[in-house]
């Protein structure tokens, strides 16, 4: 059993094996109408999908690239090799996959935890799925768990038809737009009325390839009176050219529904994940998004949620630590729209070894959002003199009846507390390390215990990162 | 005895969404002291608040008259104008109102007319001088920063300068200590000499009342009104408790 | 010649969909200089440099190792383009200079009176040598017309609005401008070594007004900067301040009171700047919205490298009492310094129910409640003025 939550062998090495890219078919390198036509092609795109691709496309071109975040000009899109994929179908038995893929997965411990602990799996690789995987039982419940491209041309075409890019449009950003014209993988959950999914579904995105780009797009359906907990992992092997990662999450909430969606981001430090997740809820129903970022070179990481039906509810817990060459701009943005809606925000950020670390978040109560309750709380801690905290809220209330709370707070580690562990025998590296664990605990105690376990690891290697 | 100043008929409460009171009778002569006693969680806070008429506390069956007129659509600013005063288990804070302001204009409010700072003056002194209350307090936030006791006292100061014709004494004694108790019942036979006022005391224990005379006594349970009697109803109480009462 | 002026600048922008990033005075014409009247006390030594000395008109900088040079280089809340209209029109310099060591209690009080239809603007300068101490009063009124009859803001009219659907975050005042009255200035202050500087400002003009209102400080070693700005009338306020805390110990205590109604605009860029070990900063902004009322707060503490051991403090406290109201709030916190503490909290939203049922059982009726609670906001915004005679200025005004 994991009892010690400190694993001494811990390794950042196993996030860094590189696969020999081999039997690989990789369009060139820049975005064009035909090589988007070409993704078409590859993917048997139906019409809508392929018309859809190229409008995306025009869009992107005509967007400028964002003015007030971190600096992406280290992201030349006309080396992004947009789109990647193995020489490999999709298997169901995790025996077939490819032996170095396989140990990839392996070592970052994916089908040992379902065989643990998940209702299914999707493991992604580079642009394609390769591998899936739902329980009988949860199937059995009608639990629909896939990967994008069969659910676009499957038993639920009309549904993906119908929600595909309804709720994160490609006009609302230049990486919106550039993900609906390239998107490729991802996975498509429909939970169907009154189904309680006990034990968490999980998908997992590994990025490969060097100078590569992955767009995968996630669409969750939870419909009226269900309830599901998603859990989303993604790392990548540190690469010298920078690698993009623009997916897409798409929640739908439905009536007294309740989803929670759980994601620990891994990337390597050369990934630019520019990233959109977007949650509608209905009225009653609950989203709630447990975030933990780590990896990352640049990061623009939002998820927003509509509170769209009466009494609609949504949580959002963060933490993001930001090392040595990071820019981690994260945060949360929510929209209230109906009345009696409320909305928690609960995030921690870290900034280390010359880490900038951005929290940047929004809080719009619409005038129909009348006896609404909103609260924000973030902390910061800066573990260096060399490194850069920011926090960056807005509010914007347009009704009186609205009950609104805010809090920031930005410190250092209180040397009292490390003193006091010292003496009790713990080294100044390891009491430091706890202090930022504890520290980050809203995020972890929300984990599934392994998720928790791999997040503390996470901290204590970018803790002892810099030590000595 | 004396004409009915309150009346409550058969009045039934709900809070969010559960009833707390089942078909209260209740009836407050002029001049007349009454108690409401009973276990934590009868209602009896709920009854003071009803009476009141916080907007949390919904009427949903039976009548309140105050002197006769039906409060059922009564603002809870005109039912203190009419005579009603509760004063408040935990009163709030409100910062930037001093305690002497705060009185002043609820005085003016009430009357329509300015009061000459110079009688409004000598008379809160006299009775924070009843009430052993610091005269700094006067000049400090309402209630900002004060101790549960002066709180209590604030209360009560204000309940002898507003001079109701009903006063509802919401656990007025409760967190006081022995000697704070004995200041407070000075302040209440104050209110009640001053005036020939009314008084409704909420309470679960008896210490408030031992040095002042009461008519009746009322026992609340469960949201019901199960056993009322004289003055010596508290004495009983005060021996043997609230078990029998619990029953059925 | 009209201007279009970009100011109020967030120090670190965020998403444009917020319109929160800057805000655009479009329109603004050539100003002249606005009516000014002052009580000096003897102590205190009062200066006009004439336009021709600060080279206002040359677009030259003033001369090295002037006391204008030295003033109008300090930064304030605007940004560039308050010091350009500053520089654009002819604008007289008046600076007012508390010796070393000197403490005056009496303070100078500046009564400033804008007419409608003649567009003014003032500059103004305070210099305070090391360990003095001087209080600087400002009150903003205006003309109903050029004849000059005094009118004040009306603030106690408690009407609810009609429906506001007004998104617009860029304020395109150029029709205004054109029917309404405009004033501008901009405030300098300089704190040396140890001096104390208290500044309290009284805005009530009346509603046809734009006013634009920029205070830059530079606060030095033990210095304090401490300012009390009420805003009870106008239309437009857009008002900016920056308090350099780039010495040991420097501390800003910073307060801003406002009632609003009807279709007024607040839209606020405050900065303190933190370069200075040991410095603090507290600003506290509480205000109370009615009718179609808007309000933009930007308030930001910014640590950089050297302020160990700095503190910064931002407290913002806003009632709502109108359903038709916009309330912005974009409390920024940017730090590049380990050993420092920030704190920002927000309370935004209507009247505590439970304090509401409080009062009405003492027979307070709803709107004097409402009232109360308005007033008692400015009162302990206010509480903060040391002189009397204003604080009775502004208590009078709210009666």
């Amino acid at each position: 059993m994991k009892e010690k939550t400190w694993v001494e062998d811990v390794n950042r090495s196993i996030y860094d094996i590189k696969n020999e890219e081999k039997d690989v078919y990789r369009l060139q390198a820049g975005l064009t109408p035909e090589i988007v036509s070409q993704i078409s092609d590859e993917k048997h795109d139906p019409d809508w999908m392929r018309e859809f691709r190229q409008k995306s496309l025009e869009i992107y071109n005509e967007i400028p690239v964002p003015d007030w975040g971190p600096s992406i000009e280290g992201l030349n899109m006309d080396k992004i090799a947009t789109y990647v994929r193995t020489n490999t179908n999709m298997k169901a038995n995790w025996d077939d996959v490819p032996e170095d893929i396989k140990k990839t997965f392996d070592l970052l411990g994916i089908p040992q935890a379902e065989r643990e602990s998940l209702a299914g799996v999707g493991a992604q690789y580079d642009s394609e799925l390769v591998y899936h995987n739902v329980k009988a039982e949860v199937a059995a419940q009608g639990v629909v768990y896939t990967d994008m491209e069969s659910a676009l041309t499957g038993e639920y075409a009309d549904m993906v038809k119908s929600h595909f890019m309804k709720l994160v449009p490609p006009r609302d950003h230049k990486f919106a737009a550039l993900h609906g014209a390239v998107w490729s993988g991802g996975s498509f959950v429909y939970v169907p009325p009154g189904v309680k999914v006990d034990i968490p579904l999980q998908s997992y995105f590994r990025l490969n390839a060097p100078g590569a780009g992955q767009f995968e797009h996630t669409l969750i359906i939870v419909d009226e009176g269900a309830d599901l907990h998603f859990i989303e992992g993604c790392s990548a092997p540190k690469y010298n050219v920078a690698n993009l990662h623009a997916g897409c999450v798409e929640l739908f909430v439905g009536k007294n529904a309740r989803l929670r969606y759980s994601t620990i981001e891994n990337w390597s430090k050369n990934m630019y994940n520019l990233n959109t997740k977007r949650a509608r809820v209905e009225a009653g129903g609950k989203i709630e998004w447990v975030s933990g970022s780590f990896g990352s070179h640049v990061s623009y990481l939002y998820p927003m949620s509509v509170l769209a039906g009466d009494g609609a509810r949504a949580e959002f817990t963060g933490v993001t630590f930001a090392g040595k060459g990071q820019n981690l701009d994260t945060g949360a943005k929510m929209v209230h729209l109906a009345p009696n809606t409320s909305s928690y925000m609960n995030t921690r950020s870290i900034s280390k070894g010359g880490g900038i670390s951005t929290f940047r978040s929004s809080v719009t109560v619409m005038p129909k959002a009348k006896h609404s309750k909103s609260s924000v709380s973030c902390q910061s801690l800066m573990l260096d003199r060399i490194s850069r905290s920011d926090t960056v809220p807005a509010m914007d209330i347009r009704t009186s009846d609205a009950d609104i709370g805010h809090e920031a707070k930005i410190g250092r580690i209180s040397d009292d507390a490390v003193f006091y562990l010292m003496s009790r025998g713990i080294p100044e590296d390891e009491a430091r390390a706890l202090i930022v664990s504890g520290f980050a605990d809203n995020v972890s105690k929300e984990l599934p215990v392994e998720y928790a376990v791999e997040m503390n690891n996470l901290i204590r290697l970018e803790m002892k990162g810099s030590i000595g | 005895m004396s004409e009915k100043l309150l009346q409550v008929k058969n009045l039934s409460v709900r809070v969010e969404e559960k009833e707390i009171l089942h078909g209260i009778n209740l009836e407050i002569g002029k001049g007349e002291t009454h108690v409401l006693m009973g276990p934590n969680g009868a209602g009896k806070s709920t009854l003071g608040y009803a009476l009141m008429g916080n907007p949390g506390y919904q009427v949903t069956g039976g009548q309140i008259l105050f002197d006769g007129n039906d409060l059922n659509e009564v603002s809870v600013s005109d039912r203190a104008k009419a005579g009603l005063f509760l004063s408040f288990q935990n009163p709030l804070e409100v910062p930037g109102i001093t305690l002497s302001n705060f009185i002043r204009s609820a005085l003016e409010q009430r009357t329509g007319e300015r009061i000459r700072l110079w009688d409004f003056r000598k008379e809160l002194e006299a009775k924070m001088e009843i009430l052993q209350m610091d005269k700094s307090y006067a000049k400090r936030d309402l209630n900002v920063g004060f101790s549960g006791g002066e709180k209590k006292k604030a209360e009560i100061l204000q309940l002898l300068m507003m001079k109701p014709q009903l006063a509802i004494l919401d656990e007025t004694d409760s967190g006081l200590d022995v000697d704070a108790v004995r200041t407070v019942s000075r302040g209440v036979e104050e209110y009640q000499k001053d005036k020939d006022g009314s008084l409704l005391i909420i309470t679960h224990s008896t210490r408030i009342l031992e040095s002042l005379h009461v008519d009746v006594t009322h026992v609340l349970a469960n949201g019901r009104i199960v056993a009322e009697g004289d003055g010596s109803l508290v004495d009983e109480i005060n021996e043997n408790g609230f078990e029998r009462f619990e029953q059925g | 010649m009209e201007m279009d002026m970009t100011i109020n600048r967030l120090p670190a922008p965020t998403w444009n969909w917020l319109h929160v990033n800057e805000a655009t005075v479009k329109g603004v014409p050539a100003l002249q200089a606005g009516k000014m009247e002052d009580e000096t006390p003897e102590t205190i030594e009062k200066q006009v440099v004439s336009c021709a000395v600060w080279n206002c008109d040359s677009k030259k900088q003033p001369d090295a190792g002037t006391l204008s040079a030295e003033l109008l280089q300090i930064p304030g809340g605007m940004g560039a383009d308050m010091d350009q209209l500053m520089a654009q029109n002819p604008t007289d310099l008046h600076t007012w200079t508390i010796a070393a060591g000197v403490k005056e209690s009496e303070p100078v009080r500046l009564h400033f009176t804008y007419e409608p239809d003649a567009p003014a603007q003032n500059l103004i300068g305070i210099n305070a040598e090391e360990g003095s101490e001087i209080t600087v009063i400002m009150d903003f009124r205006g003309t109903d017309s050029a004849h000059g009859k005094l009118t004040d803001g009306e603030t106690n009219g408690f009407k609810p609005g009609n429906t506001a659907d007004d998104d617009q975050a860029v304020y395109d005042e150029s029709e205004n401008l054109k029917q309404r009255g405009l004033a501008a200035i901009q405030t300098k202050i300089s704190a040396k070594k140890g001096a104390k500087v208290h500044l309290v400002q009284i805005q009530r003009l009346p509603e046809n007004f734009t006013f634009l209102n920029d205070v830059g400080t530079d606060c030095g070693e033990d210095a304090l900067i401490d300012t009390v700005q009420v805003v009870l009338g106008g239309g437009d306020t857009y008002m900016g301040m920056r308090t350099d805390l780039g010495a040991k110990a420097g501390s800003l205590e910073s307060k801003v009171g406002y009632l609003l109604d009807k279709k007024e605009k607040l839209d606020l860029n405050y900065l303190a700047y933190h370069t200075g070990a040991k410095t603090t900063s507290r600003m506290d902004v509480s205000g109370v919205l009615r009718g179609e009322s808007q309000k933009l707060f930007r308030g930001t503490i910014d640590f950089r490298n050297g302020s160990v051991g700095a503190k910064g403090d931002e407290k913002e406290d806003v009632l709502l009492f109108s359903d038709n109201v916009i309330n912005r709030t974009v409390p920024l916190i940017l730090c590049e310094e380990e050993d420092v503490e920030g704190n920002h909290g927000a309370t935004i939203g209507k009247l505590d129910e439970a304090l509401l049922f409080y009062l009405s059982s003492r027979g307070i009726a709803e709107e004097e409640i409402y009232e109360m609670m308005a007033r008692a906001r400015i009162d302990a915004i206010c509480s903060g003025i040391a002189d009397e005679k204003t604080q009775e200025l502004v208590q009078g005004y709210l009666v």
